[in-house]
């Protein structure tokens, strides 16, 4: 791969970034009502901080200065997005950079355990294709499919952790263990994390593992699958040596565009499952009609799934070596 | 030769045992939801029994926390979420069929553009941008639709604009050309018709996310609390249903959400399996 | 002792309308060092037959009979003595070589991954043949660790050529080498593999529809219709004076650049379905000699010279004398 495909890639994502940080800014401004009363809440601050702001946002400028005022807060180093009202007077960036980390553990994992369900169930049926087994399992992985993120949670919630007491019913850790040297947190934190990961991993590993399935079965139908066989591999080495390695690269493009649903996903969940991550506080957000930290946490996701998705164009690019 | 050609066309359609299923299912939904004043004496909002009494035989889904019946709030409720889905699935398909047609057929810089834009909406996370429209737009349903149409369309466009690639450099596109077709009339006789059941397996696609989307949106408390549908039922469920044992609240509203979308499923891949000549018969 | 004994094998294919009968009852044997010529039109059953050699076939086929390798009945075979034998023994170069390798992996990994299935050697060992075999067919040594989209078509016919002579197969069965490719690299290729039959005494069973190919190749050459063989014998009988109408047919159809100009002769009608194929000869609905016996009673394969056997009513049977 050269790195003229790896400037492009980044060129790209940089652009879309752009767009998104326009899309950002003319939201509010298209709305019904004027940005002075989304950005400087007269119900929460005093007439004269509300003007003050207002002016410190330039509301009352022309939207060219709005604009590259705009610009200027998120290039500067730290980015400037903005002051919440709920927990005002912090920053945006702030509040939003205190949360992240929960779901970006969340997301981590659940996304590298869903992939790794939905590839290696895609092989399983892929090689059994018309199978009664292969039915039964696309049938009823199809219907979890089908279910949505916030309610299969609530399902565990109140299965799991209400009736039966085996998870906790919510929060990510007990605060008794937060005072504890981190390695032994470990335990608590994955004990507290495991039932909102179960419920992205269920309602997600569908979208993989059908996709797997499809394109095993393309591959198996090749020509080289013939030559390998005849060649004298057993199934096994076949299907995972070749038929499997090839299936791969479509689905690595899939769990770059997958990203943002399953981020879409994490939210629901987090509020189901009263998470402290980027969803809860989008949740909280929109309940306290806090809409500078809506906005910032529109911006803060979708930097996120930018560069997640950059990071799968390299990745496919190193596994694909037609990639040039 | 064509009228035997078309018999067995239905003898497979009948025996799709996928798509009746399918049809199925999606026809009891619709037919809940047209009928809804003849299934049931009680109206949505009616307080008929004791708060949380659980399903019995007056109240098939038990009651909620005012003592409404519930099952008559499911039945109430598939008309405004199917509304929801077909609304969302109608316009969202005619913004991203003729982004995608338009793109994929006359190419070049249009295309670049479009596209661009199309991508940065399709890898953006729906629910935060849903989210935020649906903060300013204000919590009804009507946002919902919007919203939801806003997040949905560049998918489809991708789909109809790869399609309309293909399908531009097929032998008979150029056969259309070779007799003097302009390019309004290929887009129209040749192109579109060709489009029409891939347009069709995703809108049914587009549906049952829409209404799941809906669901979601009312969960977060976007929706319109007073509107009955199956989302804001499991709004309200999420406060009162999980302490007070009412566990029937919460199950039915989202079984009913994942039926519609199994239906829907289903539909898609047979529509798609009938009219892909490569995929039959295997 | 031949090198390969086919007895009454037949292959059929469960389908929607039935089973369809792709080989029916098909006997014939190769010698070590020949090359079978397997000719015939799209669909006769030439390709399920060289595949069943490999048991290569889809599981919806069934195959009966014997196919005799070395005296191992390869049709009962249990799977480890098959993988075993299995590129050791007879090789393959399918059709459309474009696709024979698996296009994530290098050429050099892929044929080191058919030496080490068999041979327990060291990897350097297995790259080092890998080399030798590669330069063996033209492509040179340091060309091993490229991928296969940078090849050009020949090349890759030729890697996998080589690829198929890893193991130094007795067999190697070589399906339309030649069709997907331009004129000036078909010679180079059928160079190629007359170069190598004379090297390595391998027996190969080329298949193709193109009965042109076949001249310089071939020491036998089996034509075959709709699922049985119609004619067999020796390249120069069979291509020079060719006793059963359909292999007559085949043979006038093909243009020659010298002699008259004449219209290009066809065969009329198509080939037969093989759910249900016509009674006695399957020719007969196409064969411009058609009396009542052959509408009625199928032509058994007779010797009708020495080196050549026909199925076919018009023909006498030869006395040895």
């Amino acid at each position: 791969m050269q790195r003229s495909y790896i400037v492009r890639r980044a060129i790209y994502a940089f652009v879309t970034f752009l767009i998104v940080l326009v899309i950002n800014f003319v939201i509010p401004r298209v709305m019904p009502g004027s940005p002075v009363q989304y950005f400087a809440n007269p119900h929460i601050l005093p007439a004269l901080e509300a003007k003050i702001l207002a002016v410190r946002f330039g509301l009352n400028e022309p939207l060219w200065t709005q604009f590259y005022l705009y610009m200027v807060g998120v290039f500067q180093w730290p980015p400037d997005l903005g002051v919440s009202y709920m927990f005002y007077p912090t920053p945006v960036l702030t509040v939003i950079l205190g949360r992240l980390p929960w779901t970006l553990m969340l997301v981590g994992i659940s996304t590298v355990i869903t992939a790794a369900l939905g590839i290696f169930v895609g092989i399983w049926t892929g090689s059994r294709r018309g199978s009664a087994a292969d039915t039964a399992v696309t049938s009823a992985s199809m219907f979890v499919w089908t279910m949505p993120f916030f309610w299969l949670g609530t399902i565990l919630l109140w299965v799991f952790a209400i009736d039966l007491h085996w998870f906790p019913a919510g929060t990510a850790e007990t605060y008794e263990v937060t005072l504890l040297p981190w390695y032994q947190q470990i335990g608590d934190i994955a004990w507290h994390a495991f039932l909102p990961g179960l419920t992205l991993t269920l309602a997600a590993f569908a979208g993989y593992s059908l996709l797997m399935r499809n394109t095993i079965v393309e591959e198996l139908q090749q020509d080289y699958i013939v030559v390998a066989t005849a060649k004298g591999l057993t199934r096994r080495a076949v299907l995972f040596r070749h038929a499997a390695r090839n299936a791969m690269l479509p689905m690595i493009t899939l769990i770059g565009l997958n990203l943002g649903y399953i981020v879409s996903g994490a939210l629901l969940v987090e509020i189901v499952f009263s998470y402290p991550g980027v969803g809860f506080l989008t949740y909280q957000a929109v309940l306290s009609h806090d809409y500078p930290l809506l906005q910032g946490l529109f911006l803060v996701l979708s930097v996120t799934v930018i560069i997640a998705n950059f990071a799968a164009d390299i990745v496919y690019a190193l596994a694909d070596p037609r990639i040039k | 030769m064509l009228k035997s050609a078309r018999a067995a066309w239905f003898r497979r359609l009948r025996g799709n045992r996928r798509l009746v299923v399918g049809i199925g299912i999606i026809a009891v939904f619709l037919g809940m939801a047209a009928l809804a004043p003849y299934l049931t004496p009680y109206g949505p909002h009616q307080v008929v029994g004791r708060p949380y009494s659980p399903p019995s035989l007056q109240h098939w889904l038990g009651t909620d926390n005012l003592g409404a019946d519930i099952m008559s709030q499911i039945i109430y409720g598939s008309r405004v979420s199917l509304m929801v889905g077909f609304a969302v699935a109608v316009v969202a398909t005619l913004l991203g069929t003729t982004v995608g047609l338009l793109a994929g057929f006359y190419r070049g810089p249009a295309d670049e553009g479009l596209m661009r834009i199309t991508d940065v909406f399709l890898i953006l996370p729906s629910l935060p941008l849903a989210i935020i429209l649906a903060a300013y737009l204000g919590p009804s349903e009507t946002t919902i639709i919007e919203v939801l149409a806003v997040t949905s369309w560049p998918l489809v466009a991708r789909v109809v604009r790869s399609q309309t690639l293909s399908l531009r450099e097929r032998p008979f596109t150029d056969a259309a050309r070779v007799i003097g077709a302009g390019n309004r009339r290929i887009m129209f006789r040749v192109i579109i018709p060709n489009l029409l059941t891939l347009i069709a397996a995703n809108a049914v696609l587009t549906i049952t996310a829409a209404v799941a989307g809906e669901a979601g949106l009312d969960f977060i408390g976007l929706g319109n609390p007073s509107v009955v549908s199956w989302g804001t039922m499991l709004y309200w469920a999420e406060t009162y249903a999980l302490f007070n044992g009412a566990w029937w609240w919460i199950v039915a509203p989202g079984i009913c959400i994942c039926l519609v979308g199994l239906g829907a499923v289903l539909i898609s891949v047979s529509i798609e399996n009938l009219f892909n000549p490569r995929l039959r018969g295997r | 002792m031949a090198l390969l004994s086919i007895r009454e094998l037949s292959v059929e294919y469960r389908t929607e309308r039935g089973p369809l009968r792709a080989v029916d009852t098909v006997s014939l044997d190769l010698k070590e060092g020949e090359t079978l010529g397997l000719a015939g039109e799209s669909g006769c059953g030439k390709s399920t037959l060289a595949f069943s050699i490999l048991r290569l076939l889809p599981p919806s086929a069934r195959i009966s009979g014997r196919i005799e390798l070395d005296g191992e009945n390869v049709v009962d075979m249990d799977d480890r003595t098959l993988r075993n034998y299995r590129w050791k023994s007879v090789s393959l170069v399918p059709q459309g070589s474009m696709n024979a390798f698996d296009p994530v992996r290098t050429i050099g990994s892929q044929i080191v991954e058919g030496i080490k299935a068999h041979e327990s050697i060291s990897k350097a060992e297995a790259w080092q043949r890998a080399r030798k075999l590669l330069s063996s067919v033209g492509i040179s040594e340091d060309r091993a660790k490229s991928f296969p989209f940078q090849f050009s078509g020949g090349m890759r016919q030729r890697a996998a050529i080589a690829m198929a002579l890893s193991l130094n197969p007795k067999l190697v069965i070589l399906d339309e080498p030649t069709t997907a490719l331009d004129v000036v690299v078909q010679k180079q290729i059928l160079t190629l593999l007359r170069h190598l039959q004379r090297e390595y005494q391998t027996s190969f069973i080329f298949i193709t529809h193109d009965l042109s190919v076949l001249a310089d190749i071939a020491t036998r050459i089996a034509v075959m219709y709709a699922g049985k063989i119609a004619e067999i014998g020796s390249e120069t009988e069979v291509l020079g004076s060719p006793q059963h109408p359909y292999s007559r047919a085949l043979i006038a159809a093909i243009p020659t650049i010298d002699g008259e100009k004449s219209a290009a002769k066809s065969i009329p009608g198509l080939p037969p379905d093989l759910i249900s194929p016509p009674s006695g000869c399957r020719f007969h609905p196409r064969c411009p000699f058609v009396f009542e016996k052959c509408i009625n009673v199928e032509p058994a394969l007779t010797q009708i010279s020495r080196e050549t056997q026909a199925a076919c009513h018009l023909l006498k049977a030869w006395e040895a004398k």
